[in-house]
């Protein structure tokens, strides 16, 4: 033990002490050998000369030696590693062009690897805004028989006890939601959180201002108090410092503000919340349907496991609690479904799927950005010739010499992590707001990233290193210049720069392709989205009745038709055309066939189409008319449908009568008394059907079916606006029509088409855009890369230039000659290249239904930016040796 | 000739460590000791010796300073350490058994 105690001393001491005095005292302790060598043989006999002569033969040269000594030092290695860390700064300063070149290449290709692995890192966490310990928040369900413990008439009930029950395992909260319209300085429509005293302190949610429920609140009599969300608090109240106390109306009752959430925060629904109010406040501010009567608000819950509590330990409990309380509500007999699972925002299919689509493209580019790297090193590296001949001639091990060129490839791929890390975080959090996850580079990332760095460091930098350190430097210590032969790094060189062209041509070409791709996977009718304004309002808050919402309505598409700018107006559900997502709901239709039984209905879309909705999207009549006057009075009579319901129904739908149903009217009514309520209504037109691929099915459009009049109560309607020019410029008049008839009214959402479709596909659209940005940088590196390889081509051979000139050639002939060259391998690359994207772009497809073939423009496009790039980059050197002047060229010797 | 490949590191120690804790030498003076003690069978090289006395004296087991030679030229002298001694004694005892055990089976085999 003592021993490598004192070796570590020993080597502490000598770095203290500064290993430069060591290697004098080395080189004196070496001198003085050979001087009582010589002394030696002089006292034997010898001459001074003979004896000197002698015995630097007899102990040869010393430097080896001396080597073998540092090399038996404790820790010699970390000092080789330090020289050569020193070695390698200086070489930076020399060539500060190209060593400024590498770091960028680099730099750029470990920004998006640090950007990618925090964006994975950070959607595999998932973790909400606002929640703190999400690993230890479960889901939790019961079910009694099928039907789920919080969606009956018990509900609270049976959460108090459920709550109770389990209290010693985890602690359990309960909430539900509902449109409410809020008294703001206009009357806005929002999301309220119906929650139990305890959810945000389940959460794990501080506020920003103010406090959270008290337990006494979850009894009506104390129940009038609010948290607001961060967004109202900072954009309707002006984030009010003195919030607290505030009296706000909601619906027909005034809460008094209590506090404000954490930014974003809303449980596992993020930025959907504005507002959060006890459980026993919902008969007063949300009270039941209109549309939907007797339908039971749903309880969800959620819960944070106690110490050292499994999920397992919870269900168990839980399923016993259940069954405890069938048994004593007297429910019993029917069996038990308990499931507690952990609260992630991606479920795991998704995981891994999200990793396999982010990942390739960075990768790519940081390959790309390391063969650029290695380019730029070998053509540094051919300056470097003469010194690294001799020292290879002077007994350096060639491992030694190539593992100080990984160090100094190891030093540049350090700095560039540093500057991409920087870089990294910029593009980060403009990610992070447009996901609303937080995408931290913490700990973890940081560790992969080094990772990622140090092998990027050791793979740019080893084919250049053993390059270097051949056969070749020897022929170079010749004195003559090469001018042509191994040096050029040709055809490994070219084959570099051909594979990066073809990489990033690859990547631009893909990325394109794809963000035409997802952009055709949008909402889309005959009408273009940006001159199509949908305006979402829902009656049922202010439980009004159905004649007096009737009315609204009509009003609304009267005056609004006659504002400037409006070619045709419509109404129908807000998932009556397109459905953004959200499957069948309310408004939805139960739908015989001709011949059918009452057993076989269908969930069609669709429902009430008022005004000319049909002209507002653009929506060709194939067959068959249009709804008329004489249709719209009294309970509907016939139904127009759309060509993807056609196709379905053997033997054309024209003329055929079909029974519908309201869907939600249906409810407890069996399929016959549903069948026997239903109504007989003929298909008298067959219009386009409206393309949303995203969220259909194979590609195909979404059937649908629609009626002049309404079947059922609806108050819940969507204005949909066709307009001449952009039609956002029509919201703030559509405001205005809307206050006119009837300032109570809120207006839930208003945007065009485009604005709809990038809420439900935006985040992808912005993965894809970020890739093609990506290829546009891996485009550029390439051109880097170019540059380099054609310079350093020119300035090996500049001497041929010269005696071309001098022997007659033009200035033009030897700047084609080099821009031929140059451009042999733009060709060659670009052909691989556009063969790798047009295989990924036919995989693509394959996912992405929708769109009609391959975008020749996107791809004419990147094509083009591609040679004018590479043009430039070779013509810059290229121009450089054009102007060689012959004699002096010839002189250089 | 027997080069510093033929005397296992071992041995090398043994023999160095030996001579030193006679008396303290230089360098050079240690080298031709080893020659003399030897008859020139092991002819210590810079390149053998050197290498081993850095590592030696780094294990602790014998100190360098610097001094004037018997020719009053500036050398480095070593001298053994009290640790040094104690892994004579173990480098010994190790050749002991060993030389013992070659022995027994050339003679018995």
């Amino acid at each position: 033990m003592s021993r490598h105690l004192s070796r570590v001393a020993a080597m502490l001491g000598r770095w203290l002490r500064g290993p430069s005095r060591l290697d004098r005292a080395l080189d004196d302790e070496m001198a003085s050998v050979l001087d009582h060598e010589i002394d030696a043989r002089v006292a034997a006999g010898m001459s001074p000369d003979e004896a000197r002569r002698s015995a630097r033969a007899a102990f040869g040269n010393l430097e080896p030696v001396k080597e073998q000594v540092r090399d038996a030092r404790t820790g010699a290695l970390i000092d080789e590693a330090l020289r050569d860390v020193r070695y390698g700064l200086r070489g930076m300063r020399r060539s500060p062009g190209l060593s400024v070149a590498v770091v960028a290449s680099l730099s750029v290709g470990l920004a998006v690897t640090v950007a990618a692995i925090a964006f994975v890192n950070a959607m595999l966490v998932g973790s909400y805004p606002g929640v703190v310990d999400q690993d230890r928040l479960v889901h939790l369900d019961f079910r009694w028989g099928s039907r789920p413990i919080g969606f009956s008439k018990n509900s609270e009930a049976d959460f108090a006890v459920l709550r109770q029950n389990l209290d010693d395992v985890v602690e359990l909260a309960a909430s539900a939601s509902d449109e409410v319209t809020v008294g703001l300085a206009e009357p806005r429509s929002m999301i309220a959180g119906l929650v139990s005293a305890n959810y945000f302190d389940v959460f794990g949610a501080r506020p920003v201002v103010g406090r959270t429920f008290r337990s006494e609140e979850e009894r009506p009599e104390h129940a009038a108090v609010a948290v607001i969300s961060h967004a109202v608090w900072t954009r309707d109240l002006a984030g009010d410092p003195a919030v607290v106390g505030r009296t706000l109306r909601v619906a027909d009752a005034v809460v008094t503000v209590i506090g404000v959430a954490p930014p974003d925060f809303g449980g596992t629904s993020p930025g959907v919340y504005g507002i959060w109010v006890p459980l026993a406040m919902a008969s007063r501010v949300a009270p039941e349907s209109t549309s939907m009567p007797g339908r039971p608000r749903g309880l969800g819950f959620v819960g944070r496991l106690g110490l050292g509590v499994s999920p397992e330990e919870v269900a168990s409990a839980g399923a016993a609690t259940v069954a405890q309380l069938l048994a004593d509500g007297g429910r019993p007999g029917q069996d038990t479904w308990t499931n507690v699972r952990g609260v992630s925002r991606i479920d795991p299919v998704q995981r891994s799927a999200m990793v396999l689509a982010v990942m390739p493209i960075p990768a790519l580019v940081l390959v790309i950005a390391c063969v650029n790297a290695s380019s730029l090193l070998l053509a540094r590296g051919a300056r470097r010739r003469h010194e690294l001949a001799i020292r290879l001639a002077i007994g350096a091990g060639r491992g030694r010499v190539v593992r100080q060129l990984v160090i100094e490839s190891v030093l540049f791929a350090l700095i560039a992590a540093a500057v991409g890390t920087l870089l990294a975080s910029w593009g980060l959090q403009i990610a992070a707001r447009e996901f609303s996850i937080a995408m931290p580079i913490d700990a973890s990332v940081l560790g992969v990233t080094l990772a990622v760095t140090l092998a990027a460091a050791v793979a740019s930098g080893i084919a250049p290193a053993m390059r270097m350190t051949g056969h070749a430097p020897f022929r170079a210590l010749g004195g003559a210049r090469a001018g042509g032969g191994d040096l050029v790094p040709a055809p490994k060189g070219r084959r570099l720069v051909i594979a990066q062209i073809a990489l990033s041509i690859g990547v631009l070409a893909t990325a394109t392709q794809l963000v035409s791709l997802v952009m055709a996977q949008g909402g889309s009718g005959g009408t273009p989205p940006d001159r199509l304004l949908i305006a979402a309002f829902d009656l049922d808050q202010l439980r009004v009745r159905p004649e007096e919402a009737t009315r609204f309505y009509a009003q609304l598409v009267d005056r609004v038709s006659t504002l400037p700018g409006v070619e045709a107006a419509g109404l129908a559900r807000r998932n009556a055309v397109w459905t953004f997502g959200r499957g069948k709901g309310p408004g939805s239709l139960l739908v015989w066939q001709p011949g059918a039984s009452a057993r076989d209905s269908e969930v069609i879309l669709g429902g009430f189409a008022g005004g000319d909705l049909f002209g507002a999207l653009g929506l060709a009549v194939l067959q068959g008319r249009g709804f008329q006057s004489e249709d719209r009075t009294g309970p509907p009579r016939v139904a127009i449908v759309n060509e993807a319901f056609a196709r379905h129904l053997d033997g054309g739908a024209l003329g055929r009568t079909l029974r519908v149903y309201g869907y939600v009217q249906r409810g407890p009514l069996t399929d016959d008394e549903a069948f026997a309520a239903g109504r007989d209504v003929q298909v008298v037109g067959v219009i386009e059907s409206a393309g949303e691929p995203f969220y259909s099915m194979d590609g195909e459009a979404v059937p649908k079916i629609y009626l002049p009049t309404p079947l059922q109560p609806e108050p819940e309607l969507a204005l949909y606006l066709r307009t001449g020019g952009d039609a956002d410029t029509l919201a703030g008049p559509l405001r205005e029509v809307v206050r006119a008839v009837d300032p109570r009214v809120p207006v839930i959402d208003i945007g065009t088409l485009s604005t709809w479709n990038e809420r439900t596909i935006g985040p992808l659209v912005w993965l894809t855009r970020a890739g093609s940005l990506l290829g546009i940088i891996a485009l550029l590196l390439t051109a880097t890369g170019l540059l380099a390889v054609v310079s350093y081509v020119v300035s090996l051979r500049s001497r041929e230039f010269a005696i071309r000139m001098a022997l007659g050639s033009r200035r033009a002939g030897v700047l084609r000659l080099v821009l031929r060259q140059a451009m042999r391998m733009v060709v060659i690359g670009f052909t691989i290249g556009g063969g790798l994207a047009l295989l990924a772009t036919t995989l693509l497809r394959t996912q992405f239904r929708g769109s009609d073939g391959l975008d020749i423009e996107a791809f004419a496009g990147s094509t083009a930016l591609l040679v004018v790039i590479m043009l430039m980059a070779s013509a810059v050197p290229a121009s450089r040796a054009a102007r060689v002047d012959p004699v002096a060229g010839l002189k250089e010797e | 000739m027997p080069t510093r490949k033929d005397v296992p590191q071992g041995t090398l120690d043994l023999l160095i460590l030996r001579v030193l804790a006679r008396a303290p030498h230089h360098g050079w003076g240690l080298m031709r000791r080893l020659s003399e003690l030897t008859d020139d069978v092991f002819q210590a090289t810079p390149g053998a010796i050197f290498p081993a006395l850095q590592r030696i004296e780094e294990n602790g087991w014998v100190t360098g300073e610097w001094g004037l030679s018997e020719n009053n030229r500036k050398a480095r002298f070593y001298t053994i350490t009290k640790a040094g001694r104690r892994q004579l004694q173990k480098e010994q005892e190790h050749w002991q058994v060993i030389t013992g055990a070659v022995a027994r089976v050339l003679e018995g085999a």
